[in-house]
């Protein structure tokens, strides 16, 4: 098979699908909003309390 | 909901669903969208919508990032029709959305850069456009969405039935069970 000849030797080319998996891979098991996340918790902590007074 | 997008791609794990997509505007972004789990409400397991630029470079993702890549509209048609993906997975468990510029630490990085003459951090006119973004669209859409999907708006120590035109910080989505007798 023949391949495509690139000639800067840092930048490759990709399909979309692979850059997306490559990602996917990339972030699996992280949490990506952590500030976000402990936020809504915090926020529906805060409305248990209230329903439970 | 069902509006154009870009496809993405699901990844789930036991306590979130992830999509990712390419916005291919200006230039291509690689966006993520977020469900994770955050806790209960109502007795309901509720999960959080987070949504932002990955940046290959760090790895690390800039979810207060305003890119302007002139496709606007397709990024949200795509975050937005992620939702009924979301209650494929999980149609018993509530959703959450909340902007990522409404809290105190967003008000004092705004103020840092302020272009727009905000005179004091209270009427910061970068605050909570996010949630307003998703308001909007309930508003409009009111009457279609209701046929599929509750709503409750929340501000700091209150959660009701969504009104529309009213200002909230937090607004939950519950899937309509449709039993067929």
């Amino acid at each position: 098979m023949k391949t495509k000849n690139i000639e800067n030797d840092k930048l490759v080319q990709i399909p979309e699908s692979t850059l997306v998996a490559l990602v996917i891979s990339q972030l699996k098991g992280k949490i990506l909003f952590p500030e976000k996340v402990e936020a809504a918790k915090k926020y529906l902590k805060h409305l248990q309390k209230l329903t439970t007074v | 909901m069902g509006k154009s997008g870009y496809q993405v791609t699901k990844d789930k794990s036991k306590l979130q669903v992830r999509f990712v997509f390419v916005s291919s505007g200006n230039i291509d972004i690689i966006k993520v969208i977020d469900y994770d789990y955050a806790g209960l409400h109502n007795k309901r397991k509720t999960f959080n919508l987070g949504f932002g630029d990955y940046n290959p470079f760090t790895g690390k993702i800039d979810d207060h990032a305003t890119t302007d890549n002139g496709d606007v509209y397709r990024v949200l048609n795509t975050v937005l029709n992620t939702v009924p993906l979301f209650f494929e997975e999980y149609p018993n468990h509530s959703l959450m959305v909340r902007g990522s510029d409404n809290g105190k630490e967003f008000l004092k990085k705004c103020k840092l850069n302020c272009k727009k003459n905000c005179n004091n951090t209270a009427s910061c006119k970068n605050r909570n456009r996010r949630i307003n973004i998703y308001t909007r669209y309930i508003n409009t859409n009111y009457n279609e969405l209701v046929k599929g999907y509750d709503f409750l708006g929340g501000q700091e120590d209150t959660v009701e039935e969504f009104k529309k035109d009213k200002k909230y910080d937090t607004v939950f989505l519950l899937k309509k069970h449709n039993f067929a007798l």
